[in-house]
Order: C-alpha cells, then structure tokens, then sequence
C-alpha cells in the first residue's frame, strides 16, 4: 500500500493539467494505492468560490450538476498523484462518460462551502479507468455520487480525435503516453 | 463569453435545436488545456441547461436537471468545430434526452437526465 503525496503544496497546481480558471480543486488530501488490485482511492477538498472559475455562476455559486466537473477533477488529483509518484508528468486525460449522477435536493452549493471529495476505483490502467465517486459538506445537506470513466488516448487515438482539416497537426506528447 | 452562441434555433414546449460554433473566445477553453484546447464535457452539460432554459420558457415551467445517466463524450470538440445540439423532453416533462453531434454526424455527446419541476 502506498499512500504518500506526492502533489501536495504549491506542486498541486503544477501537477494538475487543468489550469485557472478551469482548475477548482484546492488539494488532494489522501491517497491509497494498492497494488495487489489494483485499487485507487483519493480524497481532495473544495472551498466552493475561493478563486474565480468558469463554471461558477455569477454569484459565485456551483451550480449542482457541476459537481460532475469537480469529480473528475478529484479523479484527476488521483491520477496525477499515481503518475508523479513514479516520476511521469502526469498527461491529460478526457472524461468520456457518466454512468450515473445523482444529487440530493439542491440547486446549487452557496459560495465558501467547504466540499470533500472521495474517488475509488478498483478498475484500472494506463489507459482507461472507471471511478465511484462522492461529493459533500460536512452538514450533509450537500450530497452527490457519480460513477466517471476516463481515458488516456494513445497516439493513434489522438492524431484521430484531433486532427482537423485545415489545420496543423496536435502535439500527441500532450495526451498520450506511449 | 460563458454562453455560445446559438443559431438556427427551435424552441417548443417539449424540445430544442440549434446550431453553435465552439468559438476560440469561449471561456471553457481556458486553462483546458495547455497547448491544446479541448471543450470540457462539463461545459456541454452547461449548453444542455441552456436548451432546457428555452423549453422552460415555452413550456411554461420551471424545469431543471436532478440526475444524469449514461452521459458520453464520444468525441472531443476543439476551438473552431461546428456541432448541432438537439434536446427533447418526454411527455411528462421527467425526462431529457440529449446529443451533440457535428454537421457530418459525429456524435460529440449524448445522454439522458431526469429533470424536476415538471408537474403541473
């Protein structure tokens, strides 16, 4: 069981490929990784509204079915975490699917609450991977779980998903892995 | 700019399509990502609580979203991509089927939510 932080400081920002003001997370404060699984399990917190970002409203509000966003950046922390831990700069990876979503009876999550994040998964790889998830504050009056798939394209995947016509190839060392 | 810019728009009180551009000024493809961006899927989410803003409005309800499920983001959308989104309520108004394909048919997106403040 390996359960150090690799990312944690001002290294969380540098890890993370979502970048202000896409980046919402404030850290990843837990982390297991069992090989025998293998399992992946994160914790991270949000302050909701700390720092300007897209999805909030003008308010500074997050509107409920943006905690799907907020997931997958826990997803990402996670990952992040298991790559830098071996010395790989973590690549971008794509949200490619939601199994479910659902939420209790909320619209939207008032600005400076405190959320806490868990993500677990027990199937994955290099290149795709399935997480439960789970979003909340501590009154519980906020509660929301999803189920995310991820993946990591390879370089023909890559050149596939983004090439267009017209325009100048990607740079496939921005996603890929091998 | 948060919104895209819808055209050719269809509104009734069950259903909604237009047409958008994914227009390199749009916020969503700041910080996501360095180098290369791509429209999150959480941003297509957004477009969808647009559409559904519309078929509120001719419906004359208060709709919103309370649950996805089998959400996909197929394909990715990056600066410059045309794509159709097309949203259709069922009869009752508890559910929501969506897609976000381009002109040529590559589906983007699709799924289905169910939605509240549907009762009359």
């Amino acid at each position: 069981m390996k359960t150090e932080i690799v990312i944690g400081g001002e290294r969380f920002e540098e890890a993370m490929p979502q970048k202000q003001p896409m980046l919402m997370l404030d850290s990843l404060d837990s982390y297991e990784y069992d090989e025998t699984g293998p399992e992946l399990t994160g914790g991270c917190s949000y302050c909701v509204g700390r720092r300007l970002c897209t999805v909030l409203d003008a308010d500074c509000s997050l509107p409920s079915w943006a905690l799907i966003e907020v997931m997958a950046q826990a997803v990402t922390a996670t990952m992040a975490n298991y790559y830098e831990s071996r010395g790989i700069h973590t690549p971008v990876g794509l949200l490619i699917g939601v199994r479910r979503f659902s939420q209790g009876d909320f619209t939207s999550v008032p600005r400076l609450t405190d959320l806490k994040l868990n993500v677990h998964s027990g199937f994955f790889d290099e290149r795709m991977a399935a997480f439960d998830c789970s979003a909340g504050d501590v009154s519980g009056r906020i509660s929301a779980e999803a189920k995310l798939i991820v993946c990591r394209p390879g370089r023909d995947d890559f050149v596939r998903m983004f090439t267009r016509p017209g325009r100048p190839a990607p740079d496939p060392g921005l996603f890929a892995i091998g | 700019m948060r919104d895209p810019v819808f055209e050719n728009e269809r509104v009734t009180q069950s259903s909604f399509s237009a047409r958008f551009r994914a227009a390199a000024d749009l916020e969503w493809f700041k910080g996501h990502f360095a180098g290369l961006p791509v429209l999150p899927g959480i941003a297509q989410v957004y477009f969808v609580t647009l559409a559904l803003g519309r078929i509120s409005g001719a419906a004359g309800r208060a709709l919103r979203i309370s649950g996805f499920r089998q959400l996909k983001f197929t394909f990715p959308i990056t600066v410059g991509d045309e794509a159709e989104i097309s949203v259709r309520t069922d009869d009752g108004l508890k559910n929501l089927d969506f897609e976000i394909r381009s002109p040529d048919g590559q589906v983007f997106s699709e799924g289905h939510a169910s939605l509240s403040g549907g009762a009359s």
